[in-house]
């Protein structure tokens, strides 16, 4: 039950700035630990800042980001980040690439294995195991990618609109594979995406970023059942909701 | 599915390669014979005088006799080409040991790029042959001192290339391995040098031909055997079949090494492959 | 390498400077009609061409104002005649035109090739009805080299080089200048068991520091194919070794002295400035010419071009043996003329050097040469030389016939023939 999940992700008065340029203002909210959260927002709102603080990529201007309490560190903490580019290493294997977080951790070997050929089973990698990703499809480096991030058993997973680049049919089939992987592995996941649909599709809750200087405008709860009916009354109505918190005309 | 269409591309890319390297084979077989047949005609004709030229079956000749003559400069041409790889290769050898490295770490650490850039910037632009002196003084006349001729030619390539294919790593990779935890070492290690490598190789491919072509300037320092000396004593006597037989066993071993460097080249980068 | 000589101004510049003014009416009708402008331009430059060739040409056929130029660089009282002639003007010029054969010689920064210069200088050559370039080579590969190309007809150099000149180029020796082999040594450091095992131990050659088996072994460094080298086989020749009996490192003699001096090497072959400076320096003599008993000179070779125009050939060894000569009897002003030479060559020199390298050899006398004419002396240098060259390989017993067959003293007798008669006191 969700009152009895704690918070994994704490975020109290988050700002930053850009010289003169106020990104982030005042972003608080909560995330709590195995949720499933996209972040909405009009395009050029500091969703791709607000992930890069999230990793300590940057350092904010002022507030605080705590993971499971403490001060986000990737060190301490097991974080995964899917970009937005192709960042499949593209000089390793697929099972190389699948090992890559684990061995930075200095994870035992046995354990490594035994992960990598989990995941690879688990999204029918098997077959590309010594593949290199320049012999891979956009699609199925991509699910390297969400693979590598996977295996690492997040603390904490984030993906920068990993299906920007996609057309539709391989947005549907990732979008499904990254659930099940949600639901087989109990990640906590921050999902970043312009796609109204998308993100109701994907999230438990939605949270929605006002333009710059951005705070959270609004947080949307999406409790229907999965798999999502992207026709249904109730998903087209929580999604024009979004839709119109986001506009900014 | 998208096993048998991409098992079935690379089916048909190989064809391809295959029809591309036989075509490539012919056209290089056609230009070198082109070259071959202008060198005789210019050499038979006397456009260039025969106190300058040779023709090439002069070469072929000179290079059969010297299998087992040491006149008259007094080596085989086997102790000539043993003497010149020696030479070449540790000075090579010496570019890729400190000039990759050194090049990587600049590229990486801006504090050793400042430490030691505007030194390297200085002592570039001087040719190795200027060297001459400074290494006789302290390397003396041996292999130290015209390997060092050698290396001087052949690491700046190996070091400007790595420097720039270690700086052009893709900021995403290292968001990556920064993401995971990884120090700031670690992401060099695992992330910049492996990034790097198609530039590394080019420089160390720019550098091999370096190294061979300082070869008669180091050689020139002190000799009595190598290719380059071997040169040197056909221009003394006036043999030129001895002075062109240097230079096409130069170039040979050019091709061969090249070679062999792209074999190896093939191997380390196979990830180097395009949809 | 440094071309000295004439420079000749081409004589019709004022023409060409009078033809590119347009006469005006061409220019108008050149604005008005296309087809018309194009063709007159055409014209225009063909016009323009022929005058200047025709410029070119008169130039070319002027003496009298190269002379004049000449003639403020030399030094004797025969130089005034000439600066008259060319003060009285052009007009001069245009009504006797003296046709001189060009030429080009070749010759080193060198005592041996010192006449050439000193005749230059003083207008010899022209006097001979010749306009004379003179190629400045400061080794003997590069100036072979360009004989190759027909650069020069006539050259001097030394005998190890001249030898390389009649088996791989072709060249006729036609006698020789200057005894060469004066500072050709080879030396030891003064601690060396060869220096300390001292003088006198090799028969026949007493000059000779050490034993046979002091020697073996040992690192020389060498300038391979010089004069220098040839010395070092007279000595191991002396010995009763050949050359692979010692290691010889082929080195330019620069680099060789200074890798010597930074303790590289047992043994180093130098000459001339490098010589001089080791000994300062407190090297020894281990060897040299003298004392490996090689008397070689320097030699006088000659294209088959050059032979094909005897008349002008003899002309140019007239002269040389001439300007030879003269160095012989005026050794302090051919002192003069070395150190120039160096410094417009980037030679390195002193005046003191100068005066003393142009004392240290001879050219053979009048009686010396005659004697050595007639004495078949003259190949039998060219025979020594090529005699250690076959021990070690570097030529064959066919290159010695080649070698014997390339001398012809002809020319050279009647160079000294007609200095007798026009100018021996």
């Amino acid at each position: 039950m969700e009152g009895c999940k704690r918070d994994k992700v704490e975020v109290n008065h988050l700002c930053k700035s850009f010289g003169d340029l106020e990104v982030l203002k005042d972003c608080s909210f909560r995330i709590k630990d195995g949720d499933f959260v996209c972040v909405v927002g009009p395009t050029g709102c500091g969703k791709t800042t607000f992930l890069n603080l999230l990793t300590c990529l940057t350092e904010p201007t002022s507030g605080e980001i705590l993971l499971d309490g403490e001060r986000a560190d990737p060190r301490k903490h097991n974080i995964a980040f899917v970009f937005q580019e192709a960042s499949a290493f593209p000089w390793l294997t697929v099972e190389q690439n699948l090992r890559f977080g684990l061995e930075i951790k200095k994870k035992p070997k046995e354990y490594i294995d035994e992960q990598v050929n989990r995941i690879m089973k688990l999204m029918g990698l098997e077959a590309y195991r010594d593949s290199f990703p320049g012999e891979l499809s956009v699609s199925t480096e991509q699910k390297v990618v969400i693979g590598r991030a996977f295996a690492m058993s997040p603390d904490l997973l984030l993906m920068d609109e990993p299906y920007g680049q996609m057309d539709v049919k391989v947005r549907f089939y990732l979008e499904d594979e990254v659930i099940r992987l949600w639901k087989e592995l109990g990640s906590t996941v921050v999902f970043i995406t312009h796609n109204t649909e998308e993100a109701v599709y994907l999230a438990e809750k939605v949270l929605v970023l006002s333009q710059k200087p951005t705070g959270v405008k609004d947080t949307v709860e999406v409790n229907l059942p999965r798999p999502r009916d992207i026709y249904s009354e109730e998903f087209i109505a929580i999604r024009n909701r979004i839709t119109d918190e986001i506009k900014w005309w | 599915m998208e096993q048998m269409i991409r098992e079935s591309k690379k089916r048909e890319a190989l064809g391809r390669m295959k029809k591309e390297s036989i075509r490539n084979l012919c056209l290089g077989i056609v230009g070198i014979a082109g070259l071959l047949l202008l060198w005789d005609m210019v050499a038979r004709f006397g456009i260039i005088p025969k106190n300058l030229i040779v023709s090439p079956w002069e070469v072929v000749k000179t290079l059969a006799i010297k299998m087992s003559d040491t006149k008259p400069e007094g080596s085989l041409l086997l102790a000539h080409i043993t003497s010149s790889l020696i030479v070449a290769l540790s000075g090579y050898a010496l570019a890729l040991l400190i000039g990759i490295p050194l090049g990587l770490l600049m590229g990486w650490y801006k504090a050793i790029d400042r430490l030691i850039g505007p030194v390297f910037e200085v002592l570039r632009p001087v040719p190795p042959i200027a060297w001459i002196p400074f290494t006789i003084i302290f390397l003396g006349i041996g292999l130290e001192a015209k390997a060092v001729i050698i290396f001087l030619s052949a690491f700046i390539p190996c070091l400007i290339n790595s420097y720039s294919g270690i700086k052009l790593t893709n900021q995403v990779y290292v968001n990556v391995a920064a993401t995971c935890g990884a120090s700031r070492w670690e992401t060099f290690c695992r992330v910049g040098i492996p990034s790097a490598m198609p530039m590394v190789f080019a420089g160390m491919r720019i550098s091999l031909g370096n190294a061979w072509s300082t070869l008669v300037a180091a050689e020139m320092l002190a000799a009595n055997k190598g290719l380059g000396y071997m040169i040197l004593m056909g221009r003394t006597y006036g043999r030129v079949d001895l002075i062109m037989s240097g230079m096409v066993m130069i170039g040979i071993l050019g091709i061969i090494f090249n070679a062999v460097f792209d074999r190896v080249e093939r191997f380390v980068l196979r990830w180097r492959v395009t949809r | 390498m440094c071309r000295r000589g004439k420079r000749r101004l081409a004589g019709g510049w004022h023409g060409f400077g009078k033809a590119c003014a347009l006469p005006k009416s061409n220019k108008r009708k050149a604005a008005q009609k296309d087809g018309v402008q194009k063709m007159k331009k055409k014209l225009l430059a063909l016009f323009m061409a022929l005058v200047m060739v025709s410029g070119v040409m008169a130039g070319c056929g002027s003496p009298k104002e190269a002379e004049g130029e000449a003639a403020s660089a030399q030094t004797e009282g025969e130089g005034q005649t000439e600066n008259k002639q060319a003060e009285d003007g052009q007009e001069a010029d245009e009504d006797e035109p003296k046709e001189l054969t060009k030429v080009t010689l070749s010759a080193q920064p060198a005592l041996h090739s010192l006449g050439i210069y000193v005749a230059l200088d003083k207008g010899w050559f022209e006097e001979e009805g010749l306009d004379v370039d003179v190629l400045t080579y400061i080794a003997g590969a590069p100036q072979l080299e360009a004989v190759a190309s027909d650069s020069w007809s006539v050259g001097v150099m030394g005998i190890a080089a001249g030898v390389t000149g009649l088996v791989s180029y072709d060249l006729t020796c036609l006698g020789f200048s200057f005894w060469d082999y004066s500072s050709q040594k080879l030396y030891v450091r003064p601690d060396s068991e060869i220096a300390l095992a001292g003088q006198g131990q090799v028969e026949g050659y007493e000059g000779i520091y050490g034993t046979p088996e002091l020697y073996k072994g040992k690192t020389i460094l060498c300038t391979k194919g010089s004069l220098g080298h040839l010395q070092l086989l007279a000595t191991l020749d002396a010995l009763g070794l050949k050359e692979d009996d010692v290691n010889i490192v082929h080195m330019e003699i620069a680099a060789a002295y200074q890798a010597f001096l930074a303790g590289e090497g047992d043994a180093v072959c130098l000459w001339s400035t490098f010589s001089a400076d080791g000994e300062g320096e407190g090297l020894i003599p281990a060897s040299s010419c003298e004392a490996a008993k090689l008397f070689v000179p320097s030699v006088i070779l000659a294209s088959d071009k050059a032979l094909a125009d005897e008349e002008t050939t003899q002309k140019i060894m007239n002269v040389i043996f001439r300007g030879t000569m003269w160095v012989n009897e005026n050794r302090e002003e051919a002192a003069q003329y070395y150190y120039d030479l160096c410094i417009d060559e980037g030679v390195t020199c002193t005046e003191e050097y100068a005066l003393s390298y142009v004392q240290e050899s001879d050219a053979p006398t009048v009686e010396e040469y005659k004697a050595m004419f007639e004495g078949d002396e003259f190949s039998a240098n060219l025979e020594m030389a090529m005699k250690y060259y076959i021990a070690c390989g570097t030529y064959s017993e066919a290159d010695m016939d080649k070698v014997m067959n390339g001398f012809d003293g002809t020319m050279l007798m009647n160079a000294i023939e007609f200095y007798e008669e026009n100018y021996a006191e």
